[in-house]
């Protein structure tokens, strides 16, 4: 049997190739999430959307715990999203205030997401909220606008 | 609809969804992202990128597949222009970690990226374990070609292995230098042997 470079690959490389292909799929397996996320990123690319920077955390939120409620704001060029989590009866609950009433705020966990319109008082809320990673997409105030993308947080 | 064969290599898959997105088909670019991610995954990683790293150079090269997507001249391009972008990308990635942290290791080292999970390291059988100690004594070009090339199957293997950088022979696919010194190296293991 000869081993050299230049030789047309046979049965025995092939299986080889085969046998690496598996053992990689174990040792270095692509992340479960990671095409979810390619596909959200190119949903926001196709919507144009502004991407909000967080004002006020930049490591992300702390868990609350049941006696405190944390809070963070976004900011983008046309709006403000401050969003307070907190507690009721032991499960998480999402109030937030955006700029305006009438205004489409989804609340994005994995591949769920929850739309709520906020009220005249610009605020709309979710409960009870799952924990786990969560952004919010803020639908376009004006007429012919950018939708507006948060950055993740840890609730 | 183009309708490739189950067994159609990836090569021809990607290149009949690409060709199906490009005619307005949208839900051709979901089969397109979950068909080419995993080999992407093993170009960022076999350059030497930490998980987030690789999992944002992926992210960053589909979105320019989205924006240059009529520049690309055949859909059987655009395998290779993934992989070739993914690449770029990866490398341009190391070059902003060398100068923000000088200390991180930027060589590839398969090695420090097997799973240290007891569960996930016994899930994986002797063989394969015995076939991972031989590839992680290869050269690192090596280990970063064989890596991206055994994704595919064996249509795809010249084509993987042209875009990351091995040029090939008018002849069709050889086996080449890294997988003949992984061969060799099999072989000469009497513990080792093909299932």
């Amino acid at each position: 049997m000869t081993e050299h470079p230049d030789e047309p690959m046979d049965d025995i490389d092939l299986a080889i190739l085969d046998a690496l292909h598996q053992t990689l799929t174990l040792a270095d397996p692509v992340p479960p999430h990671l095409v979810d996320d390619i596909e959200f990123s190119l949903s926001l690319a196709a919507m144009n959307a502004e991407f909000a920077l967080l004002a006020d955390e930049p490591l992300g939120v702390r868990a609350p715990t049941a006696e405190s409620a944390d809070s963070v704001t976004f900011t983008s060029s046309t709006m403000t999203l401050m969003v307070v989590i907190g507690r009721d009866d032991g499960q998480l609950r999402i109030d937030a205030w955006v700029s305006g009433g009438g205004i489409t705020v989804e609340l994005i966990q994995g591949a769920e997401r929850t739309a709520q319109v906020s009220d005249v008082n610009g605020r709309v809320s979710w409960f009870p909220v799952q924990p786990g990673l969560a952004r919010f997409l803020i639908a376009p105030i004006t007429s012919g606008g950018r939708p507006v993308i948060t950055p993740a947080i840890e609730l | 609809m183009t309708m490739p064969d189950v067994e159609a290599s990836l090569t021809t898959r990607a290149a009949a969804a690409f060709s199906d997105y490009r005619d307005g088909d949208l839900q051709a670019l979901h089969t397109l992202v979950t068909v080419v991610t995993p080999v992407l995954w093993h170009v960022a990683r076999s350059c030497g990128l930490t998980h987030q790293s690789a999992e944002d150079t992926v992210q960053t090269t589909w979105l320019r597949l989205v924006e240059h997507a009529a520049s690309i001249e055949a859909p059987q391009a655009v395998l290779g222009w993934l992989c070739t972008t993914t690449k770029r990308e990866a490398w341009r990635v190391q070059r902003i970690t060398r100068k923000t942290d000088p200390v991180e290791d930027v060589e590839l080292d398969l090695d420090s990226q097997t799973p240290h999970d007891p569960a996930q390291v016994a899930a994986m059988k002797d063989e394969a374990m015995r076939l991972w100690r031989h590839f992680v004594t290869l050269s690192p070009k090596c280990q970063q070609i064989l890596r991206v090339v055994c994704m595919g199957g064996a249509p795809d293997y010249a084509g993987l292995a042209e875009a990351m950088g091995v040029p090939i022979g008018s002849i069709g696919p050889t086996r080449g230098r890294c997988l003949t010194a992984l061969r060799r190296a099999l072989l000469d293991d009497p513990n080792w042997s093909l299932t």
